[in-house]
């Protein structure tokens, strides 16, 4: 037999049984990331008309219930937050969500420390294979020098992305024992995933001090974001998340640099600001999962806190800056 | 460029095929032109280094040649210092400095503290150093002709598949063949990628996944159980051999494909019943480098009792401080020079002589493979007292728990979970066990398509889908 039949052959070989195992683990790992998947689908997929959209890390994923902010402010509201999300994350939800969903009135825009602190950067790119008919993914993912083509091509190749403890998931939630995305005890609701009902016993500071960057194409990823707010006339107004005692800020380093380009920002486009780092909620360690986390009673509170904010910017229109 | 990159997938094959579809004098071009985009990947300013000593050695060589007496040996030993003036600034520089300033201040003398250099250590820098001077030391002892066509000198420097990171060749055995036409041939190219398919499935499969739990047990071992340090070690000893030893046989492979045979670097050295033989069989381009050019040069074992056993000393300590410009390595080197001085003295004063029988080669082989897995704790370390400290815990059996994080907990809470540890110890199980009879299997499969077909199709399949694709580096790169 000659070599390139032989090479060709295993070649064929291996990708036919790939392909044959990627249906299968692809169903099962989908099924895993239930929450996950259904959150990307509303965001990239659907057409359902939200008023106001929420966009921002695990901080504003886990914190903000929008059952409570709807019920306050009287609107639809979507939690579109991002688990370790980064500006680029931040801008591909708004991007990739105007592409299908009619604009929304409000985009409440949470930034947190590394906000601005890496660059070029999707964070878990593969969640977005899924939705690469968005063309907003598709691009975002493509001039990222994520190889797109190759993904369509030969799905299979999305396998390699996965890590061991998707594998385990996967291989478990098969084998009919695990659970999903969604933690025993824990709901979703409109984006909002809680985060348990552990709380901090014993408050401790991280123990390395990170320095926190701003690195430029960041910054002008946040002016991008807010021209995008202005021509489709959507007010922007942005919060920093609840932390435990500031035990986050205490732990990061070059913070200043990062508040004063957000306040030269608010400034500078009358944006609203909300620091709700110093809300009465931020002393009590029950409502915290860990110092920047707000568990689920955490997330309930500060979610009626923060409509009552919204209420005052929304309803009095007046652009304070707190 | 990584041999475990995108970029790789599409350089191999298109490097390869170009190579058989020029004639062969214009080969050697093509191939150093590869070597050089191929290294560029790094850090391209960083192949003007590599030039300054290939002009230096490709000199030096030709006046060796020439000159007799007492010149030659003065050319010799300009080149000698090039190269090793080379890997001083760039590899220790930095590390005498450091141990100055320490000194200095020691005496409370900080006014006066020696500047460090920014600088990135050119990539397998003392891989390519080494080959280049094994080239001089050969033409000045008159066992190779000095090559006076200077891209074929180049290209035996830069090489692509065994530039980074070996096996380091021998002007004789590799020079010739940039002459030599290579014809196609279906054996080789069949024979190098079922070498190179080996090699990623030891890298991706097992060495990437090992990883994981080793960095995180090695970079914070105080907050670990001791339990987790002894798992993570008997890793970091699978993890090492699988990563070199892989990246030697993706680059023996890719040098098969065209025609091209480089030296073993590897011969299942986690089989071997004593600290000497595991030194036959580990990493052997290089402990025959140092034979040759080091312990003969020192006068080898025809010396005094005594001197042979410095010149052992010399050895592994340079090969220790060869490895890393750090206490970790020296120590390292140190540990094994005492395993083998240990070892040759038991075998010259006793008349011990181990019955060789099944048990006690079994016995003698885990007792090596336990000492060779040690010495790697102060390789693996961060610093030398992390791997005092590691040493300390696993001795005496420290746990302390709840303050330290157990096996348990460690495989519920971390990235590397149960899946990882099954794999992990099932794919090292099936490596090793393979591993026994692969040269002989590898070689018998090109007349037997379906097993071959079989076979390749498995581990292929086997990396696509349990292979950890993080683009790791490989270990040996940093050298």
């Amino acid at each position: 037999m000659k070599p390139i039949i032989r090479i060709s052959i295993v070649a064929i070989l291996a990708v036919i049984l790939s392909q044959l195992a990627y249906m299968p683990i692809n169903k099962v790992v989908l099924k895993y990331n239930c929450h996950s998947y259904k959150r990307l689908t509303e965001i990239y997929e659907d057409t359902t008309a939200y008023d106001l959209i929420f966009i921002g890390s695990s901080r504003t994923h886990r914190s903000i219930y929008p059952k409570i902010i709807d019920s306050i402010c009287g609107l639809n509201s979507y939690n579109a937050g991002t688990e370790a999300g980064t500006i680029e994350d931040f801008k591909l939800t708004l991007k990739g969500y105007l592409v299908h969903h009619p604009a929304p009135k409000v985009v409440v825009l949470t930034i947190d420390l590394p906000t601005f602190s890496r660059h070029n950067e999707i964070h878990n790119y593969p969640q977005y294979y899924p939705f690469l008919n968005n063309p907003v993914v598709n691009t975002t993912l493509s001039d990222d020098g994520y190889n797109i083509g190759m993904v369509k091509a030969m799905p299979f190749v999305t396998l390699t992305d996965l890590d061991d403890y998707s594998r385990e998931n996967t291989l478990r939630l098969a084998m009919g024992k695990g659970g999903t995305d969604i933690p025993d005890g824990d709901f979703e609701y409109k984006g909002f995933l809680s985060n348990t009902t552990e709380y901090i016993v014993k408050p401790q500071l991280e123990k390395d001090m990170k320095r926190m960057v701003l690195y430029s194409e960041c910054m002008a990823s946040l002016n991008e974001m807010i021209d995008i707010c202005k021509q489709h006339n959507i007010k922007v107004i942005f919060t920093y998340a609840p932390e435990y005692d500031f035990n986050l800020q205490k732990t990061r380093t070059n913070t200043d640099s990062v508040f004063n380009f957000i306040y030269s920002t608010v400034h500078k486009n009358n944006i609203p600001y909300l620091r709700d780092d110093s809300l009465d909620l931020c002393k009590d360690p029950r409502l915290f999962a860990n110092n920047g986390h707000l568990n689920k009673p955490g997330a309930i509170v500060y979610s009626a806190v923060l409509a009552e904010e919204l209420n005052n910017i929304l309803v009095q229109k007046s652009d304070s800056l707190r | 460029m990584l041999f475990n990159s995108l970029q790789f997938l599409i350089f191999f094959p298109v490097v390869t095929l170009i190579y058989f579809l020029l004639p062969h004098r214009f080969r050697w071009l093509h191939l150093l032109i590869a070597s050089c985009v191929f290294y560029m990947a790094f850090i391209p300013i960083y192949i003007l280094i590599l030039f300054f000593t290939i002009i230096i050695d490709y000199i030096a060589g030709i006046m060796i040649e020439k000159e007799s007496g007492h010149r030659r040996k003065m050319f010799l030993v300009a080149s000698i210092l090039a190269n090793v003036g080379v890997l001083a600034f760039f590899k220790y520089f930095n590390f005498f400095t450091e141990n100055v300033n320490a000194f200095l201040a020691l005496l409370h003398i900080t006014t006066h503290k020696v500047p460090l250099l920014k600088i990135i250590l050119p990539i397998g820098l003392s891989f390519h150093t080494f080959q280049a001077m094994s080239y001089t030391i050969e033409v000045y002892r008159g066992h190779q002709k000095a090559e006076r066509h200077f891209g074929i000198y180049a290209l035996y420097v830069m090489f692509y598949p065994q530039l980074v990171a070996g096996p380091i060749e021998r002007p004789q055995n590799l020079l010739h063949q940039f002459k030599e036409e290579h014809k196609f041939s279906s054996q080789n190219l069949l024979d190098g990628l079922r070498l190179m398919l080996w090699g990623f499935f030891k890298k991706l499969v097992i060495a990437d996944r090992l990883a994981l739990y080793v960095s995180i047990v090695y970079n914070a071992p105080n907050d670990y159980h001791y339990l987790n340090l002894v798992i993570a070690t008997l890793f970091f000893t699978v993890q090492i051999y699988c990563d070199f030893s892989g990246y030697s046989d993706i680059a023996i492979g890719a040098a098969k494909t065209m025609g091209f045979d480089l030296m073993i670097n590897f011969n299942r050295p986690y089989f071997s019943k004593n600290i000497q033989e595991f030194w036959k069989k580990w990493h052997i381009s290089l402990s025959t480098w140092f034979r040759d050019y080091l312990y003969i040069s020192l006068g080898g074992n025809r010396v005094g009792v005594r001197r042979a056993y410095f010149n052992v000393a010399a050895v592994f300590l340079v090969s220790g401080f060869w490895h890393g410009a750090n206490w970790t390595f020296i120590i390292w080197g140190a540990l094994h020079t005492v395993f083998i001085m240990t070892y040759m003295l038991i075998q010259q004063f006793t008349k011990i002589r181990l019955p060789n029988t099944w048990i006690v080669n079994i016995l003698s082989g885990i007792f090596t493979f336990c000492l060779v897995a040690f010495a790697w704790i102060f390789f693996r370390a961060n610093n030398v007292s992390d791997a005092f400290l590691i040493v300390k815990h696993i001795f005496t059996c420290y746990h302390q728990v709840p303050f330290r994080v157990t096996v348990t907990d460690l495989v519920n809470q971390s990235e590397f979970g149960r899946f990882s540890i099954l794999v992990s110890v099932s794919m090292s199980a099936f490596m090793l066990i393979s591993e026994r009879r692969l040269t002989v299997t590898l070689s018998n499969l090109n007349s037997k398509p379906v097993r071959d077909i079989v076979y390749c199709t498995c581990i292929l399949t086997i990396i696509i889908l349990l292979g950890v694709f993080h683009n790791n580096s490989f270990i040996y790169f940093q050298f």
